[in-house]
């Protein structure tokens, strides 16, 4: 509906319906047309010609719509601009199950073919068919007025934009800073459990701003909401700016709920999407996480030498067990460093990758999930959702034995969870 | 035969004739392509074995140049994590048996090399030069 190829749609089947009208308008004249009086059967010729020729016209518009559609941008990979004040949502229900199992799309589904039923019954039936059709018509515009007014939220012409940047630890940390130079002093600061918003300020980690579509959040962070004190970022912030500050707020809320994250991974309950970020080791061609989609897990590994050395070295020493479950270990030293590969040592040898640039983006970006400075591991999944937290001074380090426990549930899975979108939303 | 049906007639020709002939083509362009990657690996090769030969290879052997970063050090083994080696091995880590003339002693864990091969194949290969990246 915000797009150029959906406006040609819309207007195709507006030309369609009336071209079926007439058809079937024309099919009603057929017997007229084989009628005894010698004067009748010629007027309704004449009006099936005209109808006939009005019907071309219209067949000939949609073929040119049609034709029109095929050198428009396909509305998936357009940027859509909604054109109305108020959208539909399921997540702008409150957390009340009651309400939520009432407006069901099953309930609706019932609601709604029982109207079905009625005009089927209508038609099938000869006598009181306006009143039976009357009826039905009432019961679904009924079901509509009852079902449709609490899913409505307020929307705005960028409800639907698609994030033009990657749901990446470069962009993530790009936003965090913009953040806290721009937002945390009204809506607190940009880690989790960190002191509340001031005043009237909303607090960014709350289900509220999750449920915005990132859309919207672009379209409040460019126009503000003065009526609320919040100012307008448009002119002091460009475009990428404002997305990466999105991104940060996605991961940000999603860091809040991280909490339910634990040592033992949850079969067949992946959620939480690891943000993407891009593995440089050295000179050598870097990779991404994005990578190992579909192929390995990953072993984050977030670690400080001054207290992560025998750790460090008993991963080392497992890492081909790991590799045989295809399980990549990732090792990322707080700050990037051309030598980090030489300050582990050689003895035992790290085969694994080992970070050398970008790695404060990494760092930043997923010490929203674990916060704080000690040795931290978290294990992605092959779909690439975060499956596993451990930290040195919370739950401690599992040995490889419970790591590949771990890892054999993740393989023992059925379903795997579908692919986690690059875009937030 | 009225003219319209000639010219119907005509045009439907030519265009079982097009496509037909695109169709027997486009077969014959696959098999081309492959003939053409064939004489290509080919090439390459013979280019490694002359390159390997310029080098004091014995015959046959051929010469492989790749890149990567030394993970662990071995009196006569090196393990590096390197991108791919066109022909030979994928992007990975892999330990490579040392010649004696090319080690001296000066790689260290950590550091990014450029290295090269010699060998008839990943069971026979050997390292025979390096030299910082």
């Amino acid at each position: 509906m915000g797009t150029a190829h959906g406006h040609l749609l819309l207007a195709k089947l507006a030309v369609l319906v009336p071209a079926l009208l007439l058809a079937a308008a024309n099919r009603a004249l057929l017997p007229a047309l084989s009628g005894p009086n010698e004067a009748k059967p010629s007027a309704a010729a004449r009006r099936m010609a005209l109808f006939i020729a009005l019907e071309a016209g219209l067949v000939l518009a949609v073929l040119g719509l049609a034709a029109a559609m095929t050198v428009t941008t396909p509305a998936i990979h357009g940027d859509p601009i909604w054109p109305w004040p108020i959208r539909l949502s399921l997540d702008a229900l409150p957390d009340v199950p009651v309400i939520q199992n009432l407006l069901q799309p099953r309930s609706e589904l019932v609601l709604a073919g029982f109207g079905l039923a009625l005009v089927a019954v209508a038609f099938l039936a000869r006598r009181r068919r306006v009143l039976l059709i009357g009826s039905s018509f009432v019961l679904v515009a009924g079901g509509v007025a009852i079902g449709l007014p609490p899913l409505m939220v307020e929307a705005y012409p960028t409800s639907y934009a698609r994030p033009p940047l990657t749901y990446h630890s470069g962009s993530i940390a790009e936003g965090m800073a913009i953040y806290q130079a721009h937002c945390a002093f009204c809506h607190g600061a940009p880690t989790v459990g960190g002191e509340a918003p001031r005043g009237s300020a909303v607090d960014l980690r709350a289900r509220l701003t999750a449920r915005r579509s990132a859309g919207e959040l672009f379209w409040l962070i460019t126009h503000g909401l003065p009526e609320r004190g919040m100012p307008e970022f448009g002119s002091r912030l460009g475009d990428a700016q404002r997305w990466h500050v999105i991104n940060f707020l996605r991961a940000f809320g999603a860091a809040s709920d991280a909490r339910r994250i634990g040592m033992e991974v949850e079969p067949d309950r992946a959620w939480l999407a690891a943000p993407d970020f891009t593995i440089s080791v050295g000179p050598l061609t870097p990779r991404t996480l994005r990578d190992y989609r579909g192929q390995r897990m990953v072993l984050l590994v977030l670690y400080d030498l001054s207290q992560s050395r025998t750790r460090m070295a008993e991963l080392a020493r497992h890492y081909g067990t790991l590799s045989v479950l295809r399980v990549e270990v990732v090792a990322v030293p707080p700050r990037a460093s051309p030598s980090a590969i030489a300050e582990l040592g050689a003895s035992p040898p790290v085969l694994f990758p080992v970070v050398t640039d970008g790695n404060e983006d990494i760092v930043a970006t997923y010490r929203l999930f674990t916060p704080g400075e000690a040795h931290a591991e978290l294990l992605i999944d092959r779909q690439g959702y975060i499956r596993a937290i451990w930290r040195s001074d919370e739950t401690g380090m599992p040995d490889a034995i419970a790591v590949q426990a771990q890892v054999e549930r993740l393989n023992e899975e059925k379903a795997p969870p579908p692919l986690p979108d690059d875009h937030v939303h | 035969m009225p003219v319209w049906q000639v010219v119907l007639l005509l045009n439907l020709t030519l265009a079982v004739g097009l496509g037909f002939g695109y169709g027997v083509w486009g077969h014959r362009l696959a098999a081309l392509d492959g003939e053409l990657k064939t004489v290509q690996a080919q090439v390459e090769r013979l280019e490694r074995e002359r390159q390997a030969c310029a080098s004091g290879a014995r015959v046959g052997e051929q010469q492989w140049e790749g890149r990567g970063i030394v993970r662990a050090v071995y009196p006569h083994l090196f393990l590096i994590t390197h991108e791919e080696i066109v022909d030979l091995l994928p992007a990975r880590t892999t330990g490579f048996r040392v010649a004696a003339s090319a080690n001296d002693g000066r790689a260290r864990v950590g550091d990014p090399i450029r290295f090269w091969l010699q060998g008839t194949g990943t069971d026979n290969i050997v390292l025979v030069r390096m030299e910082p990246w």
